[in-house]
Order: structure tokens, then C-alpha cells, then sequence
């Protein structure tokens, strides 16, 4: 990254809108601040998460003297863009500072045609209420289990109802929508025979979510027959992503994935043998960096032809065109793609698939087993509770974007972006508080209480009110399990039946049926009632009744008690609050922290991760440096970032920093840059990137490392260690 | 005693009389400056310095001599009010930031042979300046290119005429081109260049007839004159009242620059 020039000329540009549509405006002056604060953690470590909201102010000189009362009238609520460039010699090339709206509108005096403007980030939209659907699955691959979701996917949702998309939403000629980020089911499509195979989501090099490998099938809504052209588009999370889509029960495939940098590969299994083929692929200019979208044309039974492009509307790269045996069944469906997200089958080439994402969400590393009992809330309470529980932040940035970003990136587990040093900086304030200093921290969280059973014994729902049913008729119960949720139902079976020996009492769902409503008369046939039970959500469940005898029945047994029965495997409910403490004793705590990571952490290694860290995090107090002015501007560092901050001649300071907090503004002639610092410990791989550095990897080797530094005494070694996030 | 400053609306330019000689001229260019913990000092300019110009009219200057001045502090000039430093007309009248982008291919620079000078960037492709023109007086407007031998570099246009092409001249390599305009009457010169071959735009003023100050194979840097002004109202000491005609006074005036260079 360049530096700018000792003697530079600093150049911005502001656009807004006061109520007549976009225009470059004379400003006289704006500031921009980002600060990552809130999310009820105490404060030197809610330094390291929590979220923020820019907002500024521009004073602008309108040369039409626009006022209210004007024919052409100025207003506040449009949108400002702010760009600002630093000067590094090269042709000036300005870097987004905001992407704001403008709040309030302000003329200070009648006499000049000074306007004041207030702007901040629009999370307007973001108020949006949010209903967290309720989400169980469970396969039966492998033993039964429910399948994880990534708390990440609740800020999806979040950010979706606020109208900022991770990946581009469902279009209108889709047949198959599955966003993957976070959760595995279809958006559009059904989702099937859903296992779970561990290390299930990522996060990819631009801090997007992504599935690793599917873990079931995804059936599309319609078939996907020879002479007919569909397009699958997704986001790639790592190399070699790839999509297979299927014949019924897998019988034909057609896997398709882009391998190197410069080709694409195609792969066909017609039933006995399988064809592959490479074709070329070039990153096509204005594409979304990892976004790729291939044409499948079935030509024939016996012909299928592939081409790729990476841009809205960009050139197809030459067909792979492959003849195999013949592959005449319909394509229905999808059980294997690796390292994806944002998949989309459609049968037309909707340029909305392209559109822009409005939220970059990583993994959170979270993963909920059920999403019960969540409720409704709006979507920016919902965003901040999910990233503060999972020690991340979630922010909007510098381009209007919604950004999440979990916790191992905010304690800074990445390399560093930069570095600054003593002559990057006009000085480095720093202050240590003994305020947030805690003897004993407690991590409260709420997993689920699942039931998992193998016999269809989880009674989920039972009927309070009988149910009669006119000879021959069907009727409907819609049952409402609440907050609760359940997944493969069970068959039902008459109360008194035990079928063979298959269904003992107490387990699989039950009915029962009399002929007067007070119960009595003759038990009907095992067969008189037929019950199908359809699951519409996994809290939801449609119970339809056929009453197949010639007279009328009451769905209740002998007594006259209501008796329908739902039961399932796999059943699960809000559950109750864990409570996990470390340090001095509750008797003998004195400044105790207490912090509710609520039910957006259900695993118990997450929640003893978080512990630990907030633990080392409150034990003794860490410095924080407010204000610290940049001398030598630079547009690319972005809140959020992990730095290092070198300076062995004034304060020895030498780690890694977390931009906490950004202030820019600009002047006649100046654009300064002031900063927030929070110092982070140093990681496990902090120490191995080190020693990787240092070309150790023996014991002999550190040992003769450390003497010749004359580290002889663990104070010295402590102090080394400590060092190792400024190397 | 004609001093070579012209005032008013660029289509009624009046020459001031009676000037006293030594003009201040002082620049105020916004600048900021940051020094290091280390202890080094970094500097950011902005990109523009608008100028001041302090004139002086002793001893004794009559009413008629300031009456323009006067008009233009009083706002009621029909136009906006433009302000020429002929002797700085002779040197470039273009804007600075319009002779050359302020661009860094390389950090060692190097020398222009052609001028003499270090090398100065290639002007930007497409960019447009407008300055305004007096009539009956000659003006010639040079630059460097690299480009072919008749090829189009750009256009000139007198107010409302057709857009008359620049041509690359004979020869090959870097190589000075110029043309020269006399509009009949007071006009706007927009000047377009269409390439990313030509550097050091330079437009003068002729001294009288079509000599100029100095040969087309010379570069000086952009003094942006004609540039809109401010008249700040006049100081004046009342000196005497004579029993016939006007009384006389002294009058310091200010002319401030406004406005953005190189659009009218």
C-alpha cells in the first residue's frame, strides 16, 4: 500500500441528495465516526465487539440557495456518498468513507447559503420486525441427530428482513433456492435425508459464510428434462467448489465446479460410467469475485452441453459438450456440492443473480442443534443480540454494507493487515482502568431440550378437544406445538393396537374413537379412522382424520377423554438456562461479571471457549488507546481491522491492535484520520506464525533461541510472549 | 498611465489607470500540518490557492479612474466581475491545475528536454477548459504531444463557432504543436483535448499585433488569468475639494479571486 506523499493534496467527493435527486455538492467540511461499542460486555472487552452505526456531519454551500419554502424545495432523508482519496502519487482513486442518508437538514443563518447536514447509516430498514421461523432437522445417517445450524443464519435473516442480502434473493423463475448460509434447507425445494457430517460451515477469504459439503438432498420444485437449458449460479467458498445435480436416487449425475484458476470442469455419469471434461474460464472484468453461473443445455439423451461465465450479462466461455450413454430421466434433484453458497437453479438467466450483496456474514462458529421459541423481534436487535452472544461485531461499513464478523477475526486470528509505527502516528495516548477488572466471570446459555428416540416415544402434541367426524368425511386438526418443534412424526396407530408387537403402548401416535361423544359403545375397527399427519413447519403439524365407517365418530376413548396423540423422534423446546462460572467462588467473589449469552449459543464448548476468554479478558485490566491521530492518512484501514502497532521508543508497545473506532473528516486542504485502539492478547497462532517466522520448529532449536535472547527467567519469557503479536 | 490591469465583465474590460506601482499579491492556500511522534513533519495542501491583490490609486486618483472599481464593490455590474494581469496573460493563462494533472508515474522524475524543466504528467483525456477571451487581441495556445503526425488532439471553440480540430504536426516523438486564435470580439475559449499524448498547455496573450513574449518552444507554468473576482469596497482618503470639478482621494482596493477556475 502506497503512503501518501510527504507534501500531499488530499481530494474528497461528496454527492447528495436534498431533494433533487443525486448532485456532487460544494462541501465545506465532513466527518465521518464508526465505533464498535454496546453489547453489554463489560468495557475493555466490549472494545473487541458489539456493533456500531456511523453517522457524520457535512456542511455544504448550496449554490441555488435552496430553501423549504423554495419552488424547488430542499429536503433531508436522500442519500450521501462520500470518496476520499490521500494522495499517494498515482492518479487519484477514491476510497468509499460513507454511504449515508442524511437525518437532519440545517440552515444556520438565512443570510449565507451554508447548509448543515447530519447523516447517518440508514438502519431504518433495519427495524424491520424479523419471525424467526422455527428450525429442526434431523437425518438418520449415521445414528439419529439433529443437524447444527450456524447462529450466523439468524443475522441472515436479520439483515434479509432489513433488506440487505448476503446473496442474491430467490428470482421468479428458480426452481431450486438454497441460500446456505447458516442453514442447510431449500429456500424454494424440498430438503431430504438430512445428515450431519461435522465441519459443516466456513467462512471464505471475503469473510462470507459458506456450506462445506451438503448434507442431504435438495430436490428442485420441477424436473429438469432432456431438451430443456437451466442455469445454476452460486458463490464459491473455497477452490475447487463444486454443485452434482441428479437423477432420481442418484442414478445419473451431472457434477459441474470450476477447478484451477482457468478452466472448468464437467463431469457426467450416465449409470455404468462416468465422462469428464475440462474447459477454459477466464474471471470476467465487473464479476462479483467468486460469483459463477453455468448454462446446462441436455441437448439430447445422449448430449449435454456446460458453459460458465463470471459477470451479469458477460461472454459464455466455449461449451464442454459431452456424449454419453443415454441419460433420458429428468433431473429432480441435488445430494452433493461442496464449498457453496448462494446456490440457485433457475431456467432463466434472471439478471438479478448478479445483484450486489448488502451483507457480508461470516460463521459464527455457533451452532444451534434447534431454533425454537425465538419469536419476533426487529431485525437490528436481533443482529446485535446474536453478535454480541457470540463475541463478534456486526457493523455497517464504509460502502453502506451490513457486516458480521465472529469472534476469532476480532481477537485478532488473522495475519495483520498493516502495520503502523511511531512515525505513522502524532501519539499514542493510552489509559488502563481497573473498572472492568472481574474475580469471577459467569457465562449464562440456553440450549434446547431435545429429545432424540428410536421407538417414536417424544409425545409432542395431544388434542384438548375431541373431533367428530361425519361418516366418510375428512376433517382437519392444525396442530400448533408452540414454541416447541418436532421432526419424523410418527405413524398413527389406534390407542389399543400394539400392531404386532411393533408398537407397545406409550410409544408411536395414537387416536382413538367412539361413537358418542362420551366415549362408550363398541371399540370401532383398527381401521375405522385413517390419520395422516403432514408437517407444515416444524412447529406446525396438519392432522387430517377420514372417518372410513358409516356412522358418525368422536375422536375420544372410553371415558369420554379426548384422545389424539402426537409423537415423533426427534422433539425439542426452548430449554432452561446453563449457568458455567470460572474464578474465586460466589461467596467469595467481590466484583463479579455476569454475562447471558442467551439462546443464541446452545453448544457447550462454544460457551467454555467464551468463558475462558472472557476470563483472561477481565482478569487483569488491558489498555486501550483512544485518539490516535494518523499522520499520514490511509483509506484503507477499515473498522474492524487487525493492525500492528509497533513503537520500542516511547511506550514499547508491541502488538496487535483492533480498530475499534474510526473518526475521518475532511477540511479546506486537510483530511485527517484519528483512531481507537484496542490492544489484543496474543493467540496460539500468533505464537506459531512466530516461530515460523524465527525458523524454529525443534525444542533445541527455541531453547538456543531464547538464551541467545537472554530470556532466562519466565518473567522474561512472559514479556517475550506478549511481544509476539508485534512480530 | 496604463498598467496593464484589466477589470469588469469579460466582454467590457476596462484597463485601470493611475495604479501605483508594487502590487501585493498574496496567495491563501488551505494547508494542514501534522508532525509525528518521531518528529516528522507532513504537510496536506489543498488543491487550490485563491490570490488577493492589494491595488493602490496615489496620489490623488480622480472619480473616473475607480468609477469601475467602484460599480463592481457596488454589485451592480451587468456580469460576473473578471480581473486580467496582462504581464501574467503573457506568461499562461491557464489555470495551474489545467496545464498539467498532479499524477507520480515515477519517483526519480526526469528531465524534459523540450522544455528544460522537469518532465510534467500527460493531460488527462477529455479534459475540458473555458477561459475567457478579449476581442481584437491574439492569443496562441501550445503543448507538447507524442501523437502521429495528423492525428486529432483536440478542438478549440470560440463561443458558439464550430469546434475546430487541433493536429498532431509533422514529424515524430515528442514534438511542440501550437495555434493560434483571434476572436473579432470578446468570446469564450473552450478547449478540449480529445488524447492522453499532449503535456505543458500553455495559452498566451500577444504583447501587440501577433508578437509575442517569447518563442511557441517555451513552457512557463499556469497563472489562471482572467479569474473572477470580489471587490472589496474601496478604502479612500478624501485628500481636496477643488472649486471646479471633481474632488480627488486616494483608494486602496482589495480584489479577492472566486469562483472555479476554468468554467465561466
Amino acid at each position: 500500500m502506497a503512503v501518501p506523499r510527504p507534501d500531499s493534496v488530499p481530494q474528497s467527493t461528496v454527492s447528495v441528495d436534498v431533494g433533487a435527486g443525486a448532485e456532487t455538492a460544494e462541501a465545506a467540511t465532513w466527518s465521518v465516526d464508526r465505533d464498535l461499542s454496546g453489547g453489554g460486555l463489560p468495557g475493555q472487552v466490549r472494545a473487541a465487539s458489539g456493533f456500531a452505526v456511523g453517522s457524520g456531519q457535512v456542511s455544504m454551500h448550496d449554490s441555488q440557495v435552496r430553501t423549504a419554502w423554495t419552488t424547488s424545495r430542499v429536503r433531508p432523508g436522500g442519500s450521501v456518498s462520500i470518496d476520499a482519496a490521500e494522495d499517494t502519487g498515482t492518479a487519484y482513486s477514491q476510497r468509499p468513507v460513507a454511504r449515508m442518508v442524511v437525518t437532519d437538514l440545517e440552515a444556520p443563518s438565512a443570510l449565507s447559503t451554508e447548509r448543515a447536514l447530519t447523516i447517518a447509516d440508514d438502519v431504518t430498514s433495519m427495524r424491520a420486525p424479523v419471525n424467526v421461523p422455527a428450525v429442526l432437522l434431523s437425518g438418520t445417517a449415521g445414528g439419529l441427530d439433529t443437524v447444527s445450524t450456524d447462529a450466523a443464519w439468524l443475522i441472515y435473516l436479520a439483515a434479509k428482513a432489513g433488506g440487505r442480502h448476503a446473496v442474491p434473493p430467490a428470482v421468479s423463475s428458480a426452481i431450486l433456492v438454497a441460500p446456505l448460509c447458516g442453514y442447510f434447507a431449500a429456500e424454494v425445494g424440498a430438503t431430504s435425508d438430512v445428515s450431519d457430517p461435522g465441519l459443516f460451515w466456513g467462512t471464505d477469504a471475503s469473510g462470507r459464510i459458506y456450506c462445506r459439503q451438503a448434507a442431504g438432498t435438495l430436490t428442485l420444485t420441477e424436473p429438469f428434462a432432456v431438451g430443456e437449458t437451466v442455469y445454476v449460479t452460486w458463490t464459491e467458498g473455497r477452490w475447487a467448489s463444486h454443485v452434482r445435480l441428479e437423477t432420481a436416487s442418484a442414478a445419473a449425475t451431472i457434477d459441474i465446479g470450476r477447478i484451477g484458476s482457468t478452466q472448468f470442469q464437467v463431469s457426467i455419469f450416465d449409470g455404468t460410467s462416468s465422462t469428464t471434461q475440462v474447459g477454459p474460464w477466464a474471471q470476467q472484468a465487473s464479476a462479483i469475485p467468486g460469483r459463477m453461473q453455468f448454462r446446462i443445455v441436455r441437448t439430447s439423451a445422449t448430449s449435454t452441453s456446460v458453459s460458465i461465465r463470471s459477470s451479469a450479462g458477460g461472454a459464455w466461455s466455449s461449451a464442454v459438450t459431452i456424449t454419453h450413454a443415454s441419460v433420458a430421466g429428468p433431473i429432480v434433484q441435488s445430494s452433493w456440492f461442496e464449498e457453496v453458497s448462494g446456490l440457485q437453479v433457475t431456467r432463466a438467466a434472471d439478471s438479478a443473480l448478479w445483484s450486489a450483496a448488502g451483507a457480508t456474514i461470516a460463521s459464527s462458529g455457533s451452532l444451534l442443534q434447534a431454533v425454537v421459541g425465538f419469536g419476533q423481534t426487529d431485525a437490528w436487535s436481533l443482529a446485535q443480540a446474536v453478535a454480541a452472544s457470540t463475541m463478534g461485531a456486526v457493523w455497517i461499513d464504509e460502502t453502506g454494507t451490513l457486516i458480521y464478523r465472529a469472534r476469532d477475526l476480532m481477537r485478532g486470528s488473522g495475519v495483520s493487515v498493516g502495520t503502523i509505527t511511531a512515525d505513522g502516528v502524532t501519539d499514542l495516548p493510552w489509559s488502563l482502568s481497573m473498572q472492568d477488572v472481574a474475580d469471577r466471570v459467569e457465562v449464562t446459555y440456553q440450549p434446547p431440550a431435545i429429545s432424540l428416540v428410536s421407538d417414536y416415544s417424544a409425545t409432542v402434541w395431544t388434542a384438548d378437544k375431541a373431533v367428530s367426524i361425519p361418516a366418510g368425511k375428512t376433517r382437519t386438526v392444525y396442530a400448533d406445538l408452540g414454541t416447541a418443534a418436532a421432526d419424523q412424526l410418527a405413524p398413527f396407530f389406534p390407542l389399543w393396537s400394539t400392531n404386532f408387537g411393533l408398537a407397545p403402548a406409550g410409544t408411536y401416535s395414537r387416536w382413538a374413537a367412539a361413537t358418542s361423544a362420551s366415549g362408550g359403545g363398541v371399540t370401532p375397527s383398527d381401521t375405522a379412522l385413517q390419520v395422516t399427519a403432514t408437517r407444515l413447519s416444524p412447529s406446525r403439524v396438519r392432522i387430517d382424520i377420514r372417518n372410513t365407517t358409516a356412522s358418525t365418530l368422536w375422536t375420544v376413548d372410553g371415558t369420554g377423554t379426548p384422545s389424539l396423540i402426537l409423537r415423533a423422534n426427534v422433539s425439542a423446546s426452548p430449554g432452561e438456562p446453563v449457568t458455567i462460572a470460572a474464578g474465586a467462588t460466589a461467596d467469595a467473589a467481590r466484583n463479579p461479571v455476569t454475562v447471558d449469552l442467551g439462546p443464541y449459543v446452545q453448544d457447550d464448548a462454544f460457551a467454555a471457549e467464551a468463558l475462558a476468554w472472557l476470563q483472561s479478558m477481565t482478569t487483569a485490566p488491558q489498555p486501550v488507546l483512544d485518539d490516535v491521530d494518523i499522520t499520514q492518512v490511509d483509506m484503507s484501514i477499515r473498522l474492524g481491522d487487525v493492525r500492528k502497532l509497533v513503537d520500542p521508543s516511547y511506550t514499547g508497545i508491541a502488538a496487535k491492535v483492533l480498530v475499534a473506532g474510526t473518526h475521518l473528516s475532511a477540511e479546506p486542504g486537510s483530511l485527517a484520520q484519528r483512531l481507537r485502539l484496542v490492544v489484543l492478547l496474543p493467540m496460539f497462532n500468533d505464537l506459531d506464525r512466530a516461530l515460523a517466522t524465527l525458523g524454529i520448529t525443534t525444542f533445541d532449536q527455541l531453547d538456543t533461541y531464547l538464551v541467545a535472547q537472554g530470556i532466562t527467567t519466565f518473567d522474561a519469557l512472559d514479556t517475550w510472549l506478549l511481544s509476539l503479536g508485534g512480530l | 498611465m496604463k498598467s496593464g490591469l484589466w477589470l469588469g465583465p469579460y466582454g467590457g474590460m476596462v484597463e485601470l489607470d493611475g495604479v501605483q506601482a508594487a502590487v501585493p499579491v498574496s496567495q491563501a492556500r488551505p494547508t494542514r500540518e501534522v508532525v509525528s511522534l518521531a518528529g516528522s513533519r507532513f504537510v496536506q495542501r489543498a488543491r487550490r490557492g485563491p490570490r488577493e491583490w492589494a491595488l493602490t490609486f496615489a496620489p490623488w486618483g480622480a472619480p473616473g479612474l475607480i468609477a469601475v472599481l467602484q460599480a463592481a464593490a457596488q454589485g451592480i455590474v451587468n456580469g460576473d466581475v473578471w480581473f486580467l494581469d496582462e504581464a501574467a496573460a503573457r506568461v499562461n493563462m491557464l489555470p495551474p491545475e489545467f496545464t498539467a494533472p498532479r499524477t507520480m508515474s515515477s519517483t526519480a522524475g526526469s528531465i524534459d528536454s523540450l522544455t528544460g524543466l522537469p518532465s510534467l504528467a500527460n493531460v488527462t483525456t477529455g479534459q475540458v477548459v473555458v477561459m475567457p477571451l478579449r476581442g481584437g487581441v491574439n492569443y496562441r495556445l501550445t503543448g507538447i504531444t507524442t501523437s502521429t503526425s495528423g492525428t486529432t488532439i483536440g478542438t478549440t471553440k470560440l463561443g458558439a463557432a464550430s469546434a475546430v480540430n487541433v493536429v498532431a504536426p509533422a514529424g515524430s516523438g515528442a514534438r511542440w504543436w501550437s495555434t493560434t486564435l483571434a476572436p473579432g470580439s470578446a468570446t469564450e475559449l473552450t478547449v478540449t483535448i480529445s488524447v492522453s499524448t499532449v503535456r505543458n498547455l500553455r495559452l498566451v496573450q500577444a504583447v501587440t499585433g501577433t508578437t509575442y513574449a517569447d518563442a511557441a518552444t517555451v513552457w512557463l507554468p499556469g497563472q489562471g488569468t482572467p479569474c473572477k473576482v470580489q471587490v472589496v469596497d474601496p478604502e479612500r482618503t478624501l485628500q481636496q475639494i477643488l472649486t471646479s470639478g471633481h474632488g480627488r482621494q486616494d483608494a486602496t482596493v482589495t480584489l479577492r479571486e472566486v469562483g472555479i477556475p476554468g468554467v465561466i
